[in-house]
């Protein structure tokens, strides 16, 4: 069963093909990885997914909804989660709040009336929805410091807490672990598989190869734009396709090419 | 070129043509010539100049990285300097205009960027904050002038060159009579003056060393410091020159203008930012172009009026003098239409850009409030009793200063809610406020489109609710931009207001309109205690648009635009019910300060006290309540006892460029001190001049950050290579 | 070309944290030195302090034995000092020729086009994009572009942070062959790094910061003993 169905998306600024006939899918509970050099396409790709841009051609589907018509906030809404490349966190706020007003769009309601009310206590099941998301990913200790004071790796996690306050069915991560040490991606590669086990639908951009080759389902391989190939960790890694283009096999070639010596 | 361009392009010559057309007509319908060839060389003069002072601002944008909205006023002060040296001391041209033009102009360039511009550089400001910077400068410069030679002196504008005329007689004839080409020596000299300079100027940046090393310094501060390039030099020399344009376009353009004084040739040159905004910013071949056509449609405007469009359309003649007497006075305000047309429909790259994203200059406000809590009941207790006791201490002449102070509050925690609490630059409060204000009166009175008499109150509320719509004439825009852009559309709008609404006597049958409080409330105790009554209102409103669910929707789009949109709140919405609720709450300050006064007089509400009020906030802290509250107070009181009407925007100004620096404005500064709390590590650009007085900074391990973490977040928020907060401009790789 | 560095007893930091606690460590000319460490511990910051954008509150920075601490940054380039900033020390908004001329200016020669000359032909994708906004080059070759400035500038030292971040592993290994050729050249490089796996391949000596601080210092294979156990180390 398919929850995200990205077809025969294409990209072009100017004269520059971004992404070229990307398709790929997201099944519920999985974790999907796309990965490839840098200026491959691949925030491109999640852009045009998440609605930030209109793609030249393709279509989004979330579990049969066309999603192509719909502006970001509404493609949000119908279960699309995302996380950011540069952060983009609400630095004036604090990590809890970061998360309630996600979780608190959820449920509109008549909040224009906030206008003149006496008492704004927030909704105590919305309360319990971003407590146990901090305590999911790891940051509940920090539910009352300011974003704009901490960490780049921490507030990775406040993004991640905040998309899941969102009650996604597919959430896009956007290189999340650009900038963890060794113990916080290793923390990080466990938060994933819980999210996965709760029947969300990953898809992933990463850098670090080697932590998409252990925690990946399926893997895309994207270089120029267009899909090199794809298929189980196994099977990627030993394509001599993905290892010319990215794992770098063929080093004397490559090397020629790039630096001459002297 | 691409299809959009060629679009634009042919909307505007297509705009040209059609204004041409009926000015060059007479009565009897037919084409007089001289007329085109007179307004023709007109045209290609006067686009010289707006060509000459688009590129100036263009030009000291790319070269200092700061969109410098004090430019006019700088071209004012030396236009004044030029004056006061050529036209008051008598000194010959050849010696007073070098002077004026190569020293004093660059000179004070120099200092704006070592005394200004280069602290706030090495605190990390962002677009925004120099912003504020050059909205402080601006209001300095025209405190300056003021003080020198008063508000009131209109003076005859120096020239640069001679206006003797020259005349060249065709052998092309009309109507019998050969056509003559009309034109002066000051023409000639402008447009030589624009070709070489645009010429020079264009050279020095694209082909020299110095004009890349001037660019790298622009975009990447650091970077070319560490490639061995002097930042510093670089950076004053841009100022100097960028200086050095401003004062040859206010000398050049002061001619033009209305009349020569202090606040209003400011912002004459300001509509030149129309050129600016055409060439999106950065193109110098697109200033030349928009200055050029700005100058064939305020030429061809000076001789159009709608009657021509009227008759032409064989309307009766009441109606055509009705119609010229409403929409004529728009006519030599051409410029800021297109100003506003432009900021509505353009497309902008880069650098302005991104200020648009991110908290911008409340961010850091928000970061250093937050971390002390909120003034203790103690406090509210204390102001609360101080604005109820105050008539105690009045007397029967001074309760019009009161009464102004508490619309003036009223009008500025709009400000705050719009500016400090959803991060939306805004420069046209005095539009809104003076519109309530009109309003009210001329409903009251019956004079408003044939609604019977309105009692006060209703008016109010009636002219509150039309300052809505007008509000969203701001939010449309601010959909997709929220700093410099929106403050210059803002402030544009204020303008159009100014000279289209307020001074039009189709609206205003004198200059100054009568208006009363409401009945039975015209005692000035009474009075004071109604106003302060709707104050508390205000207050109450403005905190709820920082609590609770909206609050926080308000600040997530103040914080990020993109990721409120990503977890499923439309920007759209918000936006509206924030500027809606401003231009109300402005509309009601207005209409309070306009009863206060009994009168409406269009002098109280000028674009310019937008940006004194912006400023003013800014300094008493503009993401808080009580901001905005002391602001007002801090006006009153300069208005009253610093009877010198340019001493107060000296002194706002000044403290807008050097206290606005401090997160959270003097009400941060308050909260700070009283409750000697932590200031989180990023927050370093806050205490590097060391002029602050010093607090104890939490180690590692205090309460505040309650976890065995504390140490890693401290020094990674320390070491960390980008800081959140400050937006950098020339961004990273 | 193959200046040697020295920092004793450097103490520093922003506002009132205090990031660097008694740093002391050595760079001897002509060799490759790592610093190593994980996130937070004041690597960036050790560098910042070198080129004058970190201010002291102790402590001196010798280049060549003569003192460089106090100094303003342009002047410290100028004595030779090259750092290349993570995050790619290119300027965007110039194009890729522009950039070279920028940064030539560092260069203590007579003839800044021979040089740029010799910098496009060590990096031959850099000629083709000539006249292309460095902003628009994709990230290895934006780093190219970075590098390229060590070639450019005749650097007594070269303070290369985390150049491989971000970046395909393909491209790293580029770049860190590059590092090799700077080395064979004979220059004096300071390299901060995350991951020991790249800092093995070039370096002679290795130093691991903890908490502001030097808390071990070795050759390679010492290091990467010490790796499993202190647990420090990523990648």
């Amino acid at each position: 069963m398919v929850l995200l169905d990205v077809r025969e998306i294409t990209k072009t600024f100017g004269g520059l093909v971004a992404v070229n006939d990307m398709s790929l899918t997201v099944e519920p509970g999985s974790i999907t990885a796309l990965i490839g050099p840098n200026g491959a396409g691949k925030t491109t790709l999640f852009n045009c997914i998440t609605g930030l841009l209109r793609p030249d051609t393709g279509s989004v589907t979330l579990d049969g909804t066309d999603l192509s018509r719909l502006d970001v906030h509404e493609r949000a809404r119908s279960g699309l989660g995302r996380t950011f490349q540069r952060l983009e966190v609400f630095t004036g706020m604090t990590v809890f709040e970061n998360c309630l007003v996600a979780a608190e769009a959820a449920h509109p309601g008549k909040v224009f009336r906030d206008i003149g009310r006496l008492r704004h206590r927030p909704d105590r099941r919305v309360v319990e929805t971003v407590t146990s998301m901090l305590g999911l990913v790891g940051v509940d200790h920090l539910g009352d410091t300011l974003a704009g004071e901490l960490s780049t790796g921490t507030l990775r996690q406040v993004e991640l807490a905040r998309a899941l306050c969102t009650d996604p069915r597919v959430l896009l991560l956007d290189e999340p672990a650009s900038g963890l040490d060794h113990d916080e991606t290793v923390a990080f590669e466990e938060v994933l598989r819980e999210i996965a086990g709760s029947g969300i639908g990953i898809l992933l951009v990463e850098h670090d190869v080697e932590l998409v080759l252990r925690v990946a389902d399926w893997i895309h391989v994207m270089d120029f734009g267009e899909s090199v190939m794809d298929g189980p960790p196994g099977v990627v890694r030993g394509d001599p396709r993905v290892q010319a283009v990215y794992l770098g096999v063929d080093e004397e070639h490559v090397l020629d090419d790039v630096v001459r010596v002297p | 070129m691409n299809r959009g361009g060629l679009l634009r392009g042919a909307g505007l010559a297509g705009s040209i043509l059609v204004i041409a057309f009926f000015a060059v007509r007479d009565a009897d319908g037919s084409l007089n010539v001289q007329l085109l060839t007179d307004l023709f060389i007109a045209s290609i003069a006067r686009g010289g100049i707006f060509a000459l002072a688009g590129l100036g601002l263009v030009i000291t944008y790319k070269a200092t990285g700061v969109f410098n909205f004090a430019y006019g006023a700088i071209g004012a002060l030396v236009t004044f300097v030029l004056w006061q040296l050529h036209t008051s001391w008598g000194w010959s041209l050849w010696f007073a205009a070098p002077l004026a033009l190569l020293v004093f102009a660059p000179g004070l360039g120099v200092a704006l960027e070592r005394v200004v511009f280069r602290p706030l550089e090495q605190r990390g400001a962002g677009v925004a904050e120099q912003l504020v910077a050059t909205v402080g400068i601006y209001v300095v410069t025209v405190g300056v002038a003021i003080g020198i030679w008063t508000a009131e002196t209109k003076l005859q504008a120096p020239r640069l060159f001679p206006d003797d005329p020259v005349a060249w007689t065709t052998p092309i004839s009309s109507r019998g009579e050969p056509i003559v080409l009309r034109f002066s020596a000051n023409q000639i000299g402008i447009i030589a003056l624009a070709i070489l300079l645009s010429a020079a100027l264009g050279y020095l940046f694209t082909r020299t060393s110095l004009g890349t090393r001037i660019r790298a310094v622009v975009d990447r501060r650091e970077l070319a410091e560490l490639s061995a390039i002097d930042a510093n030099k670089v950076s004053a020399f841009a100022w100097g020159m960028g200086a050095g344009l401003a004062g040859i376009t206010g000398v050049l353009l002061a001619p033009l203008s209305f009349g020569v004084d202090a606040v209003r040739l400011p912002l004459v040159i300001i509509e030149t930012f129309a050129v600016a905004v055409l060439a999106r910013l950065t193109s110098l071949p697109r200033a030349i172009g928009g200055g050029v056509f700005l100058g064939f449609i305020s030429s061809f405007a000076d001789a159009f009026s709608f009657a021509d469009v009227t008759n032409f359309l064989g309307m009766s003649e009441s109606a055509s003098e009705n119609i010229a007497r409403l929409l004529d006075p728009v006519i030599p305000s051409i410029a800021v239409i297109v100003l506003l047309a432009a900021l509505m429909f353009s497309r902008v790259s880069g650098q302005i850009g991104r200020d648009d994203e991110g908290p911008g200059i409340v961010g850091r406000a928000i970061v250093a409030g937050r971390a002390s809590p909120g003034l203790s009941r103690g406090m509210k207790l204390t102001v609360a009793g101080l604005l109820l006791a105050l008539p105690v201490a009045l007397d029967a002449g001074s309760f019009g200063h009161a009464h102004r102070m508490v619309g003036l509050a009223i009008v500025l925690l709009s400000i705050v809610a719009v500016t400090g609490f959803s991060g939306h630059i805004t420069l046209g409060q005095a539009g809104f406020a003076g519109l309530g204000g009109m309003l009210t009166a001329r409903i009251h009175a019956g004079e408003f489109f044939g609604l019977p008499e309105l009692p006060v109150i209703p008016a109010m509320l009636l002219a509150a609710l039309l300052c809505v719509p007008v509000g969203f004439a701001a939010a449309w825009p601010a959909l997709r931009r929220r700093g410099l852009f929106l403050g210059l559309t803002t402030l544009a709008i204020g303008l159009v207001l100014q000279r289209f609404v307020f001074e039009n006597f189709y609206f205003n049958s004198a200059t100054r309109m009568s208006a009363e409080k409401p009945a039975g409330l015209e005692g000035d105790v009474v009075f004071y205690y109604f106003g302060l009554a709707i104050l508390g209102l205000a207050i109450f409103v403005t905190n709820n648009l920082r609590q609770g669910q909206l609050g926080r929707i308000l600040a997530a789009i103040r914080d990020s635009e993109t990721a409120t949109r990503s977890i499923g709140i439309g920007l759209r919405n918000p936006k509206l019910f924030i500027f809606s609720v401003s231009a109300f709450m402005a509309g009601i300050g207005g209409s309070l300060m306009t009863q206060g006064a009994e009168a409406f007089s269009s002098e109280s509400y000028v674009a310019f006290l937008s940006l004194l009020w912006f400023a003013a906030v800014y300094v008493a802290g503009i993401t808080s309540i009580y901001g905005a509250l002391l602001a007002a107070a801090l006006l009153t009181v300069f208005q009253v006892f610093v009877d010198v009407r340019g001493l107060t925007f000296l002194i706002i100004g000044l403290a807008a460029i050097l206290l606005g620096q401090l997160p959270g404005g003097i009400v941060g500064l308050v909260q700070r001190i009283a409750f000697g709390r932590w200031v989180p590590a990023g927050l370093r650009e806050a205490w590097q001049e060391g002029s602050m007085p010093v607090e104890d900074v939490a180690e590692p391990g205090t309460d505040l950050v309650p976890s065995a973490f504390a140490s890693d977040v401290l020094a990674e928020a320390a070491d960390a290579e980008r800081p959140l907060v400050p937006a950098r401009r020339g961004g990273d790789g | 070309m193959s200046a040697s560095l020295e920092l004793r007893g450097v103490a520093g930091g922003y506002a009132k944290v205090q990031v660097l606690r008694d740093l002391s460590f050595e760079v001897p000319g002509g060799s490759v030195v790592a610093l190593l460490g994980p996130n937070g511990v004041g690597k960036t910051s050790t560098l910042r302090a070198i080129t004058g954008q970190l201010d002291l509150t102790r402590g001196q920075i010798l280049l060549d034995g003569r003192r460089i601490d106090g100094l303003s940054t342009s002047r410290i380039a100028r004595a030779g000092v090259v750092h290349i900033p993570e995050g790619r020390g290119i300027f965007p908004g110039l194009s890729v020729a522009d950039n070279l001329q920028a940064m030539a200016r560092a260069a203590r020669t007579d003839d800044p086009d021979r040089r740029i000359r010799e910098a496009l032909e060590l990096f031959p994708r850099l000629e083709e994009r000539r006249t292309q906004r460095a902003g628009t080059l994709s990230g290895g070759e934006q780093q190219m572009l970075a590098m390229s400035r060590a070639f450019l500038a005749d650097a007594q030292v070269l303070l290369l942070d985390e150049i491989s971040m971000g970046l395909a592993p393909l491209i790293a290994e580029d770049l860190f062959t590059a590092i090799a050729e700077l080395k064979a050249l004979g220059h004096t490089i300071l390299l901060v790094e995350q991951f020991l796996t790249h800092a093995l391949r070039v370096a002679d000596l290795c130093y691991v910061m903890g908490r502001g601080t030097i808390t071990f210092r070795g050759d390679p294979g010492e290091v990467a003993q010490g790796a499993a156990v202190a647990g420090y180390l990523g990648g």
